[in-house]
């Protein structure tokens, strides 16, 4: 049994939105109550629709934002209750991410070496001269011209800049990276691009990663394990083949059915799940489970009380007519 | 014999900027039947988008169709030989005509498409009352009854709704509904899911083939997303670098890919029905720069294939059967040798 090198217990993180000063209190849930583990090596995939949640999971696991409860255990350390970000330094090096949109993420005012050494400046490693040898050396790494090290980020395409946006993550030796969508910004010939640099990392490396995605066959491809994200809850977790093959939640089904297949034979003969209505307000969440509203099996209970990730089977499921 | 509703030939766009001409469109042809469902592939860059703005005549001021036919009905609508200020006006006064009426718009971004200061249900009735000549009222009633088809609850309180209190779903069956209330003929669909989730995507596809086929309208479907067009279209066009590389139907596009092109995007792909721990095969080096286009075939710098020749010359049409065609000198090896 592989070690866990991340733990993540009950987090949640709450925005407090309350808009004016005499204006009632409100509280959206971003993140509730989420629980899981990656193991070393091991990429774990969360998949989702858009305000589910995905993405402030992997700010807050990177402390981008500070978690309003619950641990995240890092190596065997607990870094949710990490104040300072002084004192949060020494994991930042061995925690990093790799964010959605390469157009932003990169500073247009830095050179790429500028923007691949500042990690390694911040955490006054190494020398300069060493410094420059390892932007080199990482451009090499993600298959861009080491000749390009002067230039400015407007000078590449996406797939370029993302490649850049890798080599920064790596310039620190990181045991683990959270991927934000790394590539749903890009044409798909190049998706395959970075998936397999991610991939090929990995197998050098030993990295683990956490890879958030919308796509679920992108993510179905680089992950052992997902979770599926609703409404800041995880309803399914567990091994990727056997949720694809046999999903539990009624909402991992009709996502699955909702996916376009590449192929029209199967495409035709796919039986599709129609999900009526659309994502509620994070806002104002209904009562009880959160997917009762769409979903096409709901009883009284699931709107009385809100269900329990339940292990069934190898995997977690939170349904009240599950198990 | 099926009857032509829309045939482009030769067509070609270009853009003029601060460095340079852009080729954006380079001599693509084409047609749709009435009826069918076409699906026009690339990736961003290829043209797709561009090709179907030449159709409309909705170009940025920059662009201009340089040359080539655009027969709607055997009418031609092409803005190409329009310079002078009398026929430029002729030209929008008969595009007028024609958008909407007869050739429906679904645009990728519904937000930046619908006017954020009027209320949605002015912009339904607008324009029905302009082709139609309608009453303000019997536009109404027509517009809810449309709301009501492409499935938006309580209908009469969204009429008078802004944009920005809908969600992209729903923002998508207004366009949607916009597009389709004039009956239009043909329904071009740019990229209509994108901005879209996997499980509102579903739907919005469903909604889009559900309508479109009641009508035995035709339907352009512009994607980069093979999986969309697999389900939907019967006749798939690949484009790159402003020019087409393969079209097909959908069957011998997906089983029987002949061009490098294709089969690279369909080894990137990653279809969730096979299992796993293959690697994906991708395609190395990124799209061509449009400014400077190599005068061969527009995929030689990414393409493992790659011949001398097709640097040097555009490759000519091998034809696999009546709607199969591939644009590759791999298939004309006899003509390859002979010129290079």
């Amino acid at each position: 049994m592989a070690e866990n090198i991340l733990e993540v217990n009950n987090l949640c993180k709450y925005f407090d939105v309350t808009s004016g000063a005499f204006a009632p209190k409100q509280v959206l849930k971003a993140v509730d109550n989420v629980s899981f583990s990656v193991q070393k090596g091991e990429t774990f995939g969360v998949v989702g629709e858009s305000g589910c949640g995905k993405t402030t999971l992997g700010r807050t696991i990177v402390r981008l934002y500070s978690p309003t409860s619950g641990s995240i255990r890092f190596k065997g350390e607990e870094i949710a209750s990490v104040k300072r970000e002084k004192d949060f330094m020494k994991h930042r090096k061995s925690l990093q991410m790799i964010f959605q949109d390469p157009y932003a993420s990169l500073n247009p005012r830095m050179t790429v070496g500028e923007i691949i050494g500042e990690p390694m400046t911040i955490h006054r490693m190494y020398s300069a001269s060493e410094r420059r040898d390892r932007v080199v050396d990482l451009l090499k790494t993600v298959g861009l011209n080491p000749d390009h090290i002067s230039r400015f980020p407007h000078e590449f395409s996406g797939g370029q800049r993302q490649r850049i946006g890798i080599a920064r993550t790596l310039a620190l030796d990181p045991e683990f990276i959270i991927c934000d969508e790394p590539i749903s910004a890009l044409d798909v010939s190049i998706q395959a691009q970075i998936i397999n640099l991610l991939e090929q990392l990995q197998q050098e490396r030993g990295i683990s990663y956490i890879f958030i995605a919308h796509d679920i066959s992108m993510v179905k491809h680089i992950s052992q394990s997902i979770g599926v994200m609703y409404l800041g809850n995880i309803v399914e977790t567990g091994n990727c083949n056997e949720i694809y093959h046999n999903p539990m939640h009624p909402y991992t089904q009709a996502l699955l059915s909702a996916v376009p297949i590449p192929d029209p034979d199967v495409a035709k003969s796919k039986s599709r799940i129609h999900l009526t209505g659309e994502l509620p307000s994070p806002l104002n969440p209904p009562s009880g489970c959160p997917f009762r509203t769409r979903c096409p099996h709901a009883k009284e209970i699931c709107s009385e009380c809100k269900p329990e990730l339940k292990q069934v089977g190898g995997r977690k499921v939170a349904c009240h007519l599950v198990g | 014999m099926e009857e032509k509703l829309l045939e482009i030939k030769h067509l070609c766009t270009e853009f003029s900027s601060k460095n340079g001409t852009v080729k954006a469109v380079r001599d693509v042809s084409w047609s749709i039947n009435k009826g069918e469902v076409l699906g026009i592939v690339g990736e961003s860059g290829s043209g797709k988008s561009v090709s179907m703005l030449s159709i409309m005549g909705l170009l940025a001021d920059n662009g201009q169709v340089t040359s080539g036919e655009i027969l709607f009905e055997g009418k031609d609508i092409s803005s190409a030989n329009v310079h002078t200020k009398k026929e430029i006006r002729a030209y929008d006064k008969m595009m007028q005509g024609i958008r909407c009426k007869e050739i429906g718009m679904i645009f990728q971004d519904p937000m930046t498409f619908l006017n954020p200061v009027l209320r949605v249900g002015t912009q339904m009735v607008m324009p029905l009352m302009h082709h139609f000549g309608m009453s303000r009222k019997e536009a109404k009633a027509k517009a809810i009854e449309m709301m009501t088809k492409v499935g938006i609850p309580s209908p009469e309180r969204r009429f008078r709704q802004y944009p920005h209190e809908f969600s992209g779903g729903m923002r998508q069956r207004i366009i949607i509904a916009i597009a389709l209330c004039c009956n239009p003929k043909l329904v071009i669909a740019d990229e209509p899911t994108t901005a879209l989730d996997v499980t509102i995507q579903a739907q919005v596809l469903d909604l889009i083939r559900d309508l479109t086929s009641e009508h035995n309208t035709s339907v352009i479907m512009i994607t980069h997303d093979l999986g969309v067009v697999a389900s939907l279209c019967s006749k798939i066009i690949i484009m790159y670098g402003g020019k087409i590389v393969e079209c097909g139907t959908e069957r011998e596009i997906f089983y029987e890919p002949k061009h490098p092109y294709t089969k690279g995007l369909l080894g990137s792909i990653n279809n969730p029905e096979d299992d796993d721990d293959t690697k994906l095969q991708s395609i190395p080096g990124s799209p061509p720069d449009l400014l400077a286009p190599c005068p061969g075939c527009p995929f030689v710098d990414r393409c493992e294939n790659a011949m001398y020749i097709c640097r040097e010359k555009p490759p000519l049409t091998t034809v696999f059967s009546e709607t199969h065609q591939c644009n590759c000198w791999l298939y004309q090896k006899k003509e390859a040798e002979q010129n290079g």
